[in-house]
């Protein structure tokens, strides 16, 4: 196993080249231009003497492959570069607004699981009863009505109208259990409906397959307990394509849930993506896909291990 | 079995959730229990910081936050007045090139900090010297550079006290430049201080803390020759507008520095709050890109003007309940409250005012016809184009959406299109857009910049030049009489007008929530002290 | 591990043998028509496929069901008029249009672009999820990283860059949506896919040493539809929301042609005074939506070769 690790480790080597060149020359071709939209404002223009200095500071004078290779070279070294807007290192921008996005993806991800695995599992064992309608109808729900909408009527419903929890903002937790979860519970929750939304409906189907299965009858017929059929044999192999969707939804949640963040106003790494793709902002663009896709790889390889050990049957190595 | 244990697993679930709502409950009561004496004024806004560098800031919100920090020489009020802060008084000479200003013998820079320790340090004419040059040199992309550079020839201490400064050329707008810059220590520089980091100004409140994407924290300057009348200002970043109207219905914060249209009925019927107007209107306008080909003849573009009828628009989009002006219909692009914008029945006798019939007849002259679709058609090419609008901003494009729809109805092919900012913005510059709509250039030298053909003043550049208003501008801009200026000014509007290089829309008055428990907070503008000789923003 | 090892030993039933060893002809269509039997006899199904007709009727024929036109009938005289009011059954918009009107005429757009992402990044993703999975080795490293690679990359980038590139036409807004739509199941089906490779039945078939496309098609394909088809119902109303993300970015066509997603982020900000803004396609994407997981749910088990005993 360990052999299998350090390779699809070194395997995100070439992906992480591919990606940033990837980035690179999609920001190279998108129309926006940095020095204006930083330095200027909708009023002011700047001056083609401010823009030269600027464009041979950042490198911007140089041709593209030119550039790339400058980026590459001091990414190796472990040096993302600097902000345009903001003149701070990209690493450290990013790791700021880190914490913030993992409490609310753990948050999230706690309370999704908390909803979806006792219903989507119920409604798979009493298929068309009420409960696979319940399953049914928060999916729809959760699906089809965007993620403004959830926060905004949190806000609306437990902040103005009840007045239990506050509109926006975030605590850390060394300001106490209470302040921080009051203030992560209305983000986390609005997030988690949606993920919600897809789990219920994917471990109602799954172990709609895997109940079907002839080891899951045969296992019935040998006479064991329901509940270690259940347990035992028929969840544990549901939970694969649980799994893969968990490691997507953790993949884009680590990019930052924008709208929730914007709505709440809570200060992760999804707002700073967007400010600094409208300001072209190109070091942190890359900086933050290179990190994202960094991480997202190795959320999949664990995705990809867990898979063996849920089901031995998955080799991961083909070749050894 | 199965049974009892799934339901007692929906239980925890319920459980939990109780649990999390119970101990949520006590801990929302409004912060400060603990020392009620403290007056901290808490302001909402939805503008991100981008940098706390006094010279780099181009946005509002770092605006906000460092106008409360550093001194300016002198502040400008929304009657476009000056008012004396780190400079005492100041003249010009005969000559109307050379300014003297003197500063204030009082103000020290910020204590407690590891850049000036509790040493007490003056601010000197060699300070404000050494920001003006700092910001004239290019190499320090200072946003404010294009401003300076172009006006100024020399900056001379002539003593500890007064500066000189004396321009290469009469420049009636230099006050408003030195209103713009703050002044920040030069030992910050020298000693590699990163003001970024820690802020140390000279102005009644002192930086405290920043929290990325969440606040930032101002304490009350104790050394200040006023005492400020607040212990604690914070700025609570809420990027959602809709939110911030809410944290302020709710009492969270005092201040939401932008309500939106959508959310004036549900303010302006608390008791506790009070809607502030920004008092400047801000200009929005559709424009014509001239240089392109349907647009190069005045009286096609004066046909397209007749054709919207923007009275009705301004009103759809800005009526609400509670009968506040959000908005008025504009003409020339300058608004009301700047000189020459009282000119409205000048500038309105030489708009194309709504008549689509009129219209219809003048394209119809030009040898457009209407073809099976009822669009209008020359020589095989129909009259259609996009109207590009920014998404930032969900009213230009409501707006940009009726001005279509009504081109529409007249057999013009227009299309309202959202374009990303960051594009948008790159467009404009370039001059790839047919018609387009723009916002801002509500300042002192803003209608300056609109008219006048320099593309360098104006980044959004329609093509349009005319050397009869160009020259009104710049006889205008040399002008020390202010009365005399407006009257130059207002000349060359009537012929920007009547060449309808855009149609104004309507000069929007943004609308500041302000808690009734906040005292002497008048006039609410960014670019505003919230501590000076003359007011001191407080609260109850 | 006794678990496994019981399961090793269990008589394969799953498509049965004789259907599937020798007999070419017969399986075929018995196996489309036990499909189709299975999913018209759930009623549930059913209904679901008639909830989405009536939709797509109402969209298709808009013109007979309202008097009005979704963009020129623009009254700034009546703005934000509540349902129920005279001549506008679901009330005006913030521009005064008539909101019944714009919902019909919004759904030809948003009902065709949900289903169309599906369709595209379902195919697109089971395919190479298919492949990836079935061949394993260097290949299905290389498609996976490929994947990894678009699942991480930036959507605003990719979103905005497309438009500087293709301009923005309707194409371009699905094209978008279904590259973004298509490594989730790509990553889905693989994961099942190398569950079933490894059942009895495939190994069977290998043995037996049936041609690649015919055991991913007859063997593996129809233990995953399952999964893949809830992930395409959900995916539907996904892309009807993605879509208005789009516009937003300045990908959307027109800003005037109405479109469910559009409108309902138009309506954000009158959420407090004018909820029905909201609402009314809300309801109307989950109706939609409600129909799909429906008819997903008849096609799951249909495809099921179990349920369908």
């Amino acid at each position: 196993m360990w052999t299998y690790v350090i390779r699809r480790t070194l395997q995100a080597i070439p992906t992480l080249l591919v990606i940033s060149f990837l980035v690179f020359s999609l920001l190279y071709i998108t129309p926006g231009d940095p020095v204006e939209l930083i330095l200027g404002t909708e009023d002011r223009k700047i001056t083609p003497e401010q823009r030269a200095i600027v464009e041979a500071e950042w490198g911007l004078d140089k041709p593209f492959f030119e550039r790339y290779v400058n980026f590459l070279a001091r990414a190796i070294r472990g040096d993302l570069g600097t902000s345009y807007a903001t003149g701070q290192d990209v690493f450290d921008s990013v790791m700021q607004r880190m914490p913030a996005t993992l409490k609310l993806m753990a948050a999230s991800m706690v309370l999704s699981l908390l909803i979806s695995l006792p219903l989507g599992i119920l409604a798979a064992i009493k298929h068309n009863s009420i409960w696979d309608s319940i399953a049914t109808a928060l999916a729809t729900v959760g699906i089809s009505l965007p993620r403004f909408w959830f926060g905004l009527v949190l806000i609306i419903t437990f902040s103005l109208k009840l007045g239990w929890l506050p509109s926006m903002g975030s605590a850390n937790l060394d300001q106490g259990l209470g302040p921080f979860l009051k203030f992560l519970i209305l983000p986390a929750a609005s997030l988690a409906l949606s993920m919600a939304a897809v789990q219920t409906r994917m471990i109602r189907s799954s172990m709609l397959d895997v109940l079907g299965q002839d080891y899951v009858r045969y296992a019935r017929s040998k006479g064991l307990k329901e509940r270690a059929v259940l347990y035992g044999h028929a969840l544990k192999n549901a939970m694969i394509p649980v799994i893969t969707t968990i490691g997507g939804e953790i993949g884009g949640l680590l990019g930052g849930a924008v709208v929730t963040e914007q709505i709440f106003s809570w200060p992760g790494v999804g707002r700073l993506t967007v400010n600094s793709i409208t300001k072209r902002d190109y070091p942190m663009i890359q900086g933050i896909t290179l990190l994202l896709c960094f991480s997202y790889l190795m959320i999949n390889l664990i995705v990809d291990i867990l898979y063996g050990f849920i089901d031995p049957r998955i080799r991961l190595s083909k070749k050894d | 079995m199965r049974k009892s244990k799934l339901i007692s697993l929906l239980a925890l679930v319920l459980a939990v959730f109780t649990f999390l709502s119970a101990c949520s409950k006590p801990a929302t009561d409004p912060q400060g229990n603990g020392e009620p004496v403290e007056k901290v004024l808490t302001i909402g806004t939805y503008m991100n910081i981008t940098t706390l560098l006094p010279w780099k800031s181009t946005t509002d919100g770092d605006y906000y936050v460092l106008n409360q920090i550093y001194h300016k020489l002198i502040e400008m009020d929304n009657n476009s007045v000056f008012h004396p802060i780190l400079a005492e008084e100041w003249s010009c000479a005969e000559d109307g090139k050379t300014w003297t200003f003197k500063l204030r013998d009082n103000i020290y820079w910020h204590t407690g900090n590891d850049l000036f320790g509790d040493e007490k340090v003056q601010v000197t004419a060699e300070d404000v010297k050494y920001c003006l040059e700092f910001n004239m040199n290019p190499d320090n992309g200072a946003s404010r550079y294009s401003d300076l550079v172009g006006t100024i020839d020399q900056i001379n201490v002539i003593d500890p006290l007064t500066l000189q400064v004396v321009t290469k050329d009469i420049d009636v707008l230099l006050e408003y430049k030195m209103s713009q810059i703050l002044i920040f220590p030069k030992k910050a520089i020298d000693t590699g201080w990163d003001l970024n980091a820690y802020p140390v100004g000279s102005n009644a409140y002192k930086f405290l803390k920043h929290e990325i994407d969440t606040e930032v924290v101002l304490v009350k300057n104790e050394d200040y020759y006023i005492e400020p009348g607040l212990d604690k200002v914070v700025f609570k970043i809420i990027p959602d507008a809709n939110v911030c109207a809410i944290a302020l219905q709710n009492q969270e914060i005092d201040i939401a520095v932008t309500i939106s249209t959508e959310d004036i009925a549900n303010i302006a019927g608390l008791d506790y709050v009070d809607l502030r107007s920004s008092g400047i209107g801000s200009t929005r306008w559709i424009g014509f890109n001239v240089t392109h080909e349907l647009f190069q003849d005045v009286d096609v573009r004066r046909a397209l003007t007749m054709m919207i009828d923007m009275d009705s628009a301004v009103e759809a989009l800005f009526k609400n309940d509670a009968g506040i002006t959000l908005a008025v219909r504009g003409y020339a692009p300058i608004p009301l409250e700047r000189p020459a914008g009282d000119q409205v029945e000048r500038y309105k006798a030489q708009y194309p005012g709504y008549n689509p019939e009129e219209g219809k007849r003048i394209l119809e002259s030009k040898g457009w016809k209407l073809n099976s679709n009822g669009i209008y058609e020359k020589n095989g090419k129909t009259f259609s184009f996009n109207i590009q609008v920014g998404n930032n901003d969900p009213l230009r494009e409501n707006l940009a959406v009726i001005v279509a729809t009504q081109l529409k109805a007249n057999g013009i092919d227009a299309t309202a299109q959202t374009v990303e900012w960051g594009k948008h913005l790159t467009d404009l510059t370039t001059g790839n857009f047919d018609m387009y709509i723009v916002g801002g250039y509500s300042s002192l030298d803003g209608p300056m910049k609109i008219m006048h053909t320099d593309p360098l003043s104006f980044s959004p550049n329609p093509g349009y030049s005319n050397p009869q208003v160009d020259a009104l501008l710049e006889q205008a801009w040399r002008t020390v009489d202010g009365d005399e200026r407006a009257e130059l000014l207002a000349q060359a509007a009537e012929i920007f007008v009547h060449d309808a290089v855009f149609i104004t829309a309507y000069f929007q008055y943004f609308q500041t929530g302000v808690n009734v428990r906040v005292t002497d907070f008048d006039q609410p503008s960014v670019y505003l002290n919230l501590c000076a000789p003359w007011r001191n923003v407080s609260v109850k | 591990m006794n678990q496994e090892e019981g399961m090793n030993l269990t008589p394969k039933t799953g498509p049965s043998p004789s259907d599937e060893i020798g007999i070419e002809s017969l399986p075929v269509t018995s196996y489309w028509a036990d499909i189709v039997r299975a999913f018209t006899k759930n009623k549930i199904a059913v209904l679901g496929l008639c909830i989405l007709t009536v939709i797509v009727f109402l969209c298709v024929a808009a013109p007979w069901f309202t008097p009005y036109d979704p963009v020129m009938d623009m009254d700034l005289s009546k703005t934000l008029l509540p349902p129920g009011s005279e001549g506008h059954p679901l009330g005006t918009d913030h521009l005064g249009r008539d909101i019944w009107c714009r919902l019909l005429y919004g759904g030809r757009t948003s009902v065709l672009t949900g289903l169309s992402v599906a369709l595209l990044s379902g195919f697109v993703g089971v395919t190479i999820g298919l492949i990836s999975g079935y061949f394993g080795g260097t290949l299905d490293s290389l498609l996976m990283r490929f994947t990894d690679i678009m699942l991480s990359f930036p959507f605003m980038v990719l979103a905005i860059a497309i438009v500087a590139v293709l301009g923005s036409k309707q194409q371009n807004i699905v094209l978008a949506l279904a590259i973004v739509g298509w490594p989730g199941f790509a990553r889905l089906t693989r994961g099942q896919v190398l569950a079933i490779k490894s059942t009895e039945y495939v190994e069977a078939a290998m043995v037996a040493g049936f041609s690649h496309f015919r055991i991913i098609f007859s063997h593996i394909l129809p233990n995953c539809m399952g999964l893949i088809i809830i992930q395409a119902t959900l995916a539907v109303g996904g892309a009807i929301l993605s879509a208005a993300g789009l516009a937003y970015l300045g990908l959307g066509v027109d800003a005037a042609s109405p479109e469910w997603g559009m409108m309902l982020s138009q309506g954000k900000g009158y959420l407090r005074t004018a909820t029905y803004l909201t609402t009314i396609p809300g309801i109307a994407i989950s109706l939609t939506v409600l129909a799909m997981n429906w008819i997903g749910d008849g096609l799951r088990d249909a495809f099921d070769p179990k349920m369908r005993k």
